[in-house]
């Protein structure tokens, strides 16, 4: 049981002068190709699916992902709704409006032949989110989600959220090379970016054990209060998905098999793979759980005025940005046309001046430091207010 | 040794009150018997057979002389001068003290012969005049000096068997308190026969009539003897004088050649003593943590006690504390086992040959048994320690007849919590205690009266948010009872429970407390049968109920939307009968046969789900629900086990053994974790379940050099074993009223060698083994996705090929010795992430088969220093001090290994519990 390696980490393990390291088993020479498919029919708008390969653990390089392939939704009756390739690997269909009462399932065909197909499921529709709402707690900014379904068909829950909020970067460039060795007003805002940030853990729910189809005030993520994500303006989507009861065991035992693993007192790590299947060769393995229904958003924003004014937030991955270096006229050295000739490298911030105001040189910062959009975007979500 | 605590020995003549007598009557001096060259000293002790006299005479004088004389039925004096016509020998008779003394010319010697204050052998039967009447009269003999030397009468004149042999039993008791000696040799060493005491310090022995010399001898006891003349059956207690340097530890150990002649394999005796001296991790004497030393026992990490004994699952060991089962024998999540080492006695594991006696589990046996206390005074002992304090108090209730002794421990680990920094560790606590006591009566000397309570409980609350709780109590009652010398019963009762709780109060909503509890009540009687030198048989019967209730999920608090969960009661009745028989065929060859037959009955009420024939079992596929009354049948099992065992002896120093032995398990610990958790359940075999089946063969070669200091033992075994329950993937076990869903059968198998050197006397003693084992499982019933690994056999959690351990013990002098203890063993297996993979908006894993890799090797060595105070035998209190260091090298053994997604990238990661060298200090005392 996790709560027991929980108990075991936090109680005892202090006293017992216990050590975590880091542990990497032999590298495994074989390499593991097995195809991974991800997401859902969506039985009220667009169905999005994107297809790759798994690669062995030591591996760096980004997933591979698995292109031309040929998709299609099929319900039980052999009707078809085609999936066209967009990015490499990601493979959309157009806005559907799929018809209740049937059962879906996704058809793959491989640019190499292979075959595969996932079971057949129902349409589970996504009940509204009654409820989302952060609270001020001592150990952070926690969110809470409620939702219901009086008909008491949905049951089973999982959300995913997408975290947007509004940063600024450690030195706020006025100035921009222009050709030569001239330095201008800068047009563009390098200074104040958005980030967004997808959830990455598995947050499910049920509600068989309670008398009541509902979720009350469910604990979402916390956000710590020295986090850089709250200095303006904060947002999170949270989208709401139904389940079967065989797709919450899926997603049950990827949180399983991915959040608490190979401890004493954790449950053994299972080979899960999902509800696809190779028509091709049975004992391929395939990874990936298709179900089919529609999905319910609510959106919250938290602006920092309304948080405590002792949390002290930290600009992080801004830290050694504090101080501003200087480039003097009168130095033997200096060519701005040499100097800021790499954006890459070093950005100019301000000028510097004397009293009378006559310039004596140019701040400057590293890129990293000055340019917001190596850690986000710096146009304005549409969403934002 | 001062004379002043010199021990005396008491004696106790019974002269065959119940017995039956039988041949002829004593005859009140009138005696008869044809003898043709029948030598001296036969013809004195037919003669003896006859009358009440005690003859006295000088071997060395009469070893030549044979006597040849037809006596027809005449008083004895008169007999006496027929028989001695033509020898130089006259006697005189002593009617009143019933003396005769029979001497060369002159009838009156001036000195008294030169053995006289030698101390006879069994050849001799020189003899010194009896103490004085008075004495004898009450059976107590007042000096141990000469109690040895003193010649001791029992049963009735001419009560021996037609067979002209006759049984002397009776106890061996401790002098000091009164408590019986187990495992003491009582020997005759002239007839090359003898016994053991059993584990009430009783014996047994069938000797031809006449005179002995019986020799008792045992570890933390002096060597003593007894001089007797064996008329017919009858008692003869002995009490022995502690051997005072081990510090009233008493010493538990069976003979010195018990490696080479005991009847036992795979089974491993240990005692206080010897577990007092392997260093702990804070200083705690822990049994389980010194049984996991033992060859062929295993755990999957440190800090567990739960015990993979030869291959078998944590569940598969029989654990009695004096009789009544312990579910859970370990505190704080197995770091420390549940036994307070003060009151326990010793420990036994049984690993194969297992007796018939014992059943109800596949692997081992594992027999705690508490001292009985003082019975003479009042003593205490205790230990202050870094994470415990303990004290156990003993004294007579009745002196020399009933004594208790109490013993409690308690932790005061939430100091330590709370000093460190963080609002987690301030709010949460972390406790447990343990209880046990035992009261002994003995109401006569044929009847005892054994009483013992057990509790140990557990509490820890995690950042005042989620509560644990777990108990374990039992109680047993023991009435024993001798019919006769030969045949005495056992009449046992006992009660056990385990129950925990969790409780969640952070979520008004949810908060919720969930409950399991399990209780048995078992009735033994068992009897130990002695017919004759050559055969023990032991027989009795038990029945055993099982209540349990499988888990119930009831809201918490006013504002909970739990809804309540109560799944139904379990109950089954397991009962079982057995007799073994042990026969010495000729002294080197002995075999030891043992039947038990065990009958299962799952009974109502419940609700047993049919599921359709030939799928998977799934809540889909239920067909039919059968709905059985209170007491009605669902489900029975039953079958033979058989115990066979045998040793032959090959030299005086070495001998073979084998045993084959088979054993029914009806209940099952469901856990689908690594390691044994307190919140595992008990599960009944049911309608679904089966129950499992092992079978066990095993053979070893022994031999012990120098004068058995040293004993050597090679052991092979092969075991199978059949329906044991695994899990499918994604397992609910908790709150499953359908656990048959979830579960699948496993088929096992576990073979291995180990090795034994042992020294277990000297300034240096000690022991190593090593372990060459294997443990496999097996997976392949049910539909292709259910089965492990594809159905094929796949190393079990606990499969550690390699295992040497090192046990050593030296002693500078009497106040101060050291231990040291070296352990190495493979790595536990384990199943490792193959590729990763992205889904569901992070980096997952894609694991391998189920344990087809390792953890990397386990090494560690401590050490520990026990000084003790000085050895005056009279001061207030006896204290010693104990400093240890735990895992000396400091080497990082990885307790486990475990793989996490952190901010969506997969990180390997080693946990090692001990990673650095832990040193401890206790304080011992007793008074």
């Amino acid at each position: 049981m996790c709560v027991w390696k929980k108990l075991f980490c936090w109680v005892l393990l202090p006293l017992l002068a216990s050590c975590v390291t880091p542990f990497e088993p032999e590298v495994l020479n074989e390499p593991v190709t097995i195809l991974v498919v991800n997401g859902y029919i969506n039985s009220g708008g667009v169905t999005t699916i994107t297809l790759s390969r798994t690669r062995n653990l030591a591996v760096q390089e980004p997933y591979q992902p698995e292109t031309q392939a040929s998709l299609a939704i099929e319900d039980d009756a052999g009707t078809r709704w085609p999936l066209q390739e967009g990015a490499p690997g990601t493979y959309v269909s157009e806005s559907l409006q799929l018809p209740a009462g049937q059962q879906y399932h996704l058809r793959i065909q491989t640019q190499s032949g292979r075959r595969y197909a996932s079971e057949f499921v129902p349409l589970k529709p996504a009940p509204p989110i009654d409820s989302l709402s952060g609270r001020i707690e001592a150990d952070g900014l926690q969110f809470y989600l409620s939702a219901h379904d009086d008909v008491g068909r949905t049951q089973y829950y999982r959300w995913e959220y997408a975290e947007t909020w509004e940063f600024t970067s450690g030195a706020w460039s006025r100035l921009e090379k222009q050709i030569g060795d001239t330095l201008l007003p800068r047009t563009d805002d390098i200074y104040h970016c958005w980030r967004t940030e997808n959830s990455t853990a598995v947050y499910t729910a049920t509600t068989v054990p309670l008398s009541r189809d509902a979720v009350l005030d469910y604990r979402l993520l916390l956000i710590p209060p020295t986090s850089s994500r709250l200095r303006f303006k904060y947002s999170l989507l949270v989208r709401q998905f139904a389940l079967t009861e065989a797709e919450f065991q899926y997603w049950e035992a990827l949180k399983k098999n991915s959040q608490n693993i190979g401890g004493l007192f954790d449950p053994l790590p299972s080979q899960l793979t999902g509800n696809v299947h190779s028509e091709t060769n049975t004992t391929e393995p395939v990874l990936g759980y298709v179900g089919a229904g529609t999905v319910a958003e609510k959106r919250i924003f938290i602006d920092n005025n309304s948080l405590p004014p002792t949390w002290s937030l930290r600009n992080e991955g801004y830290e050694g940005c504090m101080l501003l270096d200087t480039i003097f006229k009168k130095d033997a050295s200096f060519n701005l046309a040499l100097f800021f000739s790499d954006p890459n490298l070093r950005l100019p911030v301000g000028p510097v001046t004397d009293r009378a105001g006559n310039l004596l040189g140019y701040t400057y910062q590293t890129t990293a430091c000055v340019d917001c959009r190596l850690r986000g975007t710096n146009s304005k979500p549409s969403f934002w207010p | 040794m001062p004379q002043f605590y010199r021990i005396v020995i008491l004696f106790i003549f019974c002269s065959g009150l119940l017995w039956p007598c039988y041949g002829q009557q004593p005859t009140g001096g009138v005696v008869s018997g044809t003898y043709t060259r029948v030598p001296f000293a036969e013809f004195i002790r037919q003669l003896e057979t006859q009358t009440s006299y005690h003859f006295y005479y000088d071997p060395a004088e009469t070893d030549s002389l044979t006597i040849t004389a037809t006596l027809p039925a005449q008083p004895l004096a008169q007999a006496l001068e027929q028989a001695l016509q033509g020898t130089h020998l006259q006697f005189v008779l002593d009617a009143a003290e019933k003396r005769v003394f029979i001497v060369g010319s002159p009838a009156v010697l001036a000195t008294l012969p030169d053995s006289f204050f030698q101390p006879p052998t069994a050849e001799q039967t020189a003899k010194e005049p009896t103490a004085n009447p008075a004495e004898r009269s009450t059976g107590r003999v007042a000096s141990v000096s000469t109690s040895e030397l003193k010649l001791y009468e029992i049963g009735p004149a001419g009560g021996a068997l037609a067979s002209g042999k006759a049984t002397v039993a009776g106890h061996v008791r401790e002098q000091a308190s009164g408590e019986p000696v187990i495992g003491a040799t009582v020997y005759v060493e002239a007839l090359n026969t003898g016994t053991s005491t059993d584990q009430y310090g009783y014996y047994s022995l069938t000797l031809p009539v006449g005179r002995h010399e019986l020799r008792v001898r045992g570890i933390g006891i002096k060597n003593t003897r007894r001089q007797l003349v064996l008329r017919g059956n009858g008692k003869l207690d002995i009490e022995t004088e502690e051997d005072i340097i081990p510090l009233k530890e008493v010493v538990i150990e069976a003979e010195k050649d018990k490696n080479v002649s005991g009847m036992q394999m795979g089974l491993e005796k240990l005692d206080i003593k010897t577990m007092r001296q392997v260093p702990t991790a804070f200083g705690e004497t822990d049994i389980l943590r010194v049984v996991l030393t033992l060859p062929g026992v295993k755990s999957v990490g440190e800090g567990n006690t739960g015990l993979n004994v030869r291959g078998g699952t944590a569940d598969q060991n029989l654990i009695l504390f004096n009789d009544a089962v312990i579910y859970n024998p370990s505190h704080l999540f197995g770091f420390f086992s549940a036994f307070n080492p003060d009151i326990l006695q010793g420990v036994e594991l049984y690993k194969s040959a297992i007796p018939a006696k014992y059943g109800g589990r596949l692997s081992s046996v594992l027999d705690i048994t508490t001292r009985d206390g003082n019975k003479k005074k009042f003593a205490g002992s205790g230990g202050i320690g870094p994470l415990t304090s303990r004290l156990t108090l003993e004294g007579p209730l009745v002196k020399d007849k009933s004594a208790f002794i109490l013993s409690g421990r308690s932790s005061y680990s939430d100091w330590l919590l709370h000093l460190l920094p963080g609002k987690t560790f301030q709010e949460s606590s972390a406790s447990f205690y343990d209880l046990a006591a035992h009261i002994s009566h003995s109401f006569s000397d044929k009847n005892t009266l054994y009483v013992t309570g057990y509790r140990s409980a557990d509490k820890f609350q995690l950042a005042s948010d989620t509560a644990y709780r777990y108990h374990n109590q039992s109680a047993s009652l023991k009435w024993r009872h001798s019919f006769s010398n030969k045949l005495y019963g056992v009449f046992t009762g006992t009660l056990s429970q385990y129950a925990y709780n969790i409780t969640s109060e952070r979520d008004p909503a949810t908060a919720s407390r969930l409950t399991y509890d399990i209780g048995q009540y078992n009735v033994l009687a068992d009897f130990s049968y002695f017919p004759n030198a050559q055969h023990t048989v032991d027989f009795g019967i038990s029945s055993l109920l099982y209540n349990i209730a499988p888990g119930s999920l009831k809201p918490f608090g006013a504002e909970s939307l739990v809804k309540p969960n109560v799944l139904p009661q379990e109950q089954a009745l397991e009962s079982a009968i057995y007799a073994s028989d042990r026969f010495d065929i000729t002294p080197r060859l002995s075999v030891s046969m043992g039947l038990r037959y065990s009958l299962y009955n799952a009974l109502g009420p419940h609700d047993v789900y049919h599921y359709r024939p030939g799928s998977s079992k799934s809540t889909t596929t239920i067909t039919d629900t059968v709905r059985y009354t209170s007491g009605q049948v669902l489900a029975t099992y039953h079958g033979p086990e058989y115990r066979f065992s045998t040793r032959y002896t090959l030299t005086d120093h070495s001998s073979v053994k084998l045993s084959y032995n088979r054993t029914r398990q009806y209940i099952h610990l469901l856990s689908n974790t690594v390691s044994v958790s307190p919140t595992d359940i008990w599960k009944l075999s049911d309608y679904h379940i089966r129950p499992q089946v092992g079978n066990q063969v095993s053979a070893g070669y022994y031999h012990n050099l120098k004068a058995n200091t040293i004993e050597t033992s090679v052991e092979v075994y092969y075991k199978a074993t059949r329906d044991f329950v695994d899990y499918k993937g994604g397992a609910t076990l908790l709150l499953n009223r359908h656990l048959e869903t979830d579960v699948v059968n496993a088929v096992g198998k576990a073979y291995g060698v180990e090795v034994l050197v042992r020294k277990l006397t000297g300034k240096l003693n000690g022991w190593v083994s090593y372990t060459y084992s294997r443990a496999l499982v097996k997976v392949d019933e049910g539909p292709v996705a259910d089965r492990v690994n594809g159905g094929s056999y796949y190393p079990s959690n606990f499969d550690k090929p390699h295992d040497l351990t090192l046990i050593g013990n030296y002693r500078f002098s009497r106040r101060v010795s050291t231990s040291l203890n070296l352990t190495y063993s493979t790595g536990r297996p384990i199943t490792l992430p193959l590729a990763t993979y992205y889904s569901g908006g992070a980096e997952r894993v894609y694991y391998s088969e189920r344990n087809a890799y390792r953890v990397p090797d386990y090494y560690r060595a401590d050490f520990a220093l026990n000084l003790e105070g000085n050895h005056k035998v009279r001061k207030l209190a006896h204290s010693s001090w104990t400093l240890g260091v735990y895992n000396l090298t400091g080497r990082d053994n990885p307790f486990s290994v475990y793989f996490k997604t952190v901010n969506g990238q997969i990180k390997g990661y080693k946990l090692a519990v001990f990673a650095h060298p832990i040193p401890s200090i206790t304080y011992n005392f007793r008074f």
